[in-house]
């Protein structure tokens, strides 16, 4: 396969974008004064829930256009997002687990915010195990469209968990529940690296994607290959 | 004991651990699948070529 400049200037950006949100969050945005510095944490750990939403709601739109004009190439994009929202959830999770246990004084508790996270992480993770049952290309396409439309439900389901049920998972942007635990208020500074984390986080994304798309083109064409050799 | 600052700083740490394991990982299988499906491609295209040549 032939180098890809667009794709070469996309990935070095992305590199010097996510050192630049480094830079920010270790030492631009102040320390934060209750809870010290693992509230650092929390810059990245959105970032990565934002991108896991994000690549769930690709694979969504992917899906429609797969179900609509059958599609292969938006299958593909459809499998490639999931697999990064995958691994941008796990992130997010496993990130707040950490978080969680120095303010929560525990890693885990079936809080609605962390149960309808885990439902996603659970949802997407069947979807790359069950597509790779079915052999025929536009049935496994068709099966994977239909299930990652639905899957897509639990994704605002998680957004909406900690707005509109009791839970003390915090609620840094707009109006939280009085119970939760770990908010605070943003300053002008932590707001900027909050929205630069989401930037780099996001072009990162778009790289990856586009890597993972080449993959799967490839992955393809060598399984072609090897049919049409098979054949003769 | 360890302080409560020191404390909250393992934790940030440990974090900044887990973020790189599990983006520097998958970006390690994203190269290490791109490398096998290379040496594949060329492996296939050499079989084809004798095929031709056959």
């Amino acid at each position: 396969m032939q180098r890809n400049v667009g794709l070469q200037i996309l990935s070095v950006g992305s590199g010097l974008l996510l050192l630049a949100a480094l830079y920010l969050v270790f030492v631009y945005a102040p320390l934060e004064a209750v809870m010290g510095a693992v509230q650092r944490v929390f810059y990245f750990h959105v970032a990565a829930g934002w991108v896991g939403a994000l690549a769930f709601l690709v694979a969504f739109v992917a899906g429609l256009l797969h179900l609509r004009r059958g599609s292969l190439l938006a299958d593909r994009v459809a499998l490639c997002s999931s697999e990064i929202g995958l691994v941008f959830i796990s992130m997010n999770i496993v990130s707040g687990a950490i978080w969680a246990r120095p303010i929560w004084n525990t890693w885990w508790t079936w809080d609605p915010r962390l149960t309808t996270a885990t439902i996603s992480w659970l949802l997407y993770a069947a979807y790359l195990l069950l597509r790779q049952g079915i052999e025929d290309p536009q049935r496994r396409g068709r099966f994977a469209a239909v299930y990652g439309v639905i899957a897509f439900a639990s994704v605002p389901l998680t957004f909406a968990a900690i707005r509109i049920f009791r839970s003390i998972h915090p609620v840094v942007i707009g109006a939280g529940a009085p119970g939760a635990k770990g908010s605070f208020d943003m300053t002008p500074a932590m707001r900027d690296t909050l929205l630069f984390s989401l930037l780099a986080f996001t072009v990162l994304y778009g790289a990856l994607l586009w890597h993972r798309l080449r993959l799967e083109r490839l992955s393809e064409r060598v399984a072609q290959l090897r049919l049409r050799i098979l054949q003769a | 004991m360890v302080s409560p600052a020191a404390e909250t700083t393992f934790y940030l740490w440990l974090a900044a651990g887990a973020f790189a394991l599990l983006g520097g990982g998958y970006i390690a299988l994203l190269v290490q699948r791109w490398r096998a499906l290379q040496v594949a491609l060329a492996g296939l295209q050499a079989s084809e070529q004798q095929e031709v040549g056959r």
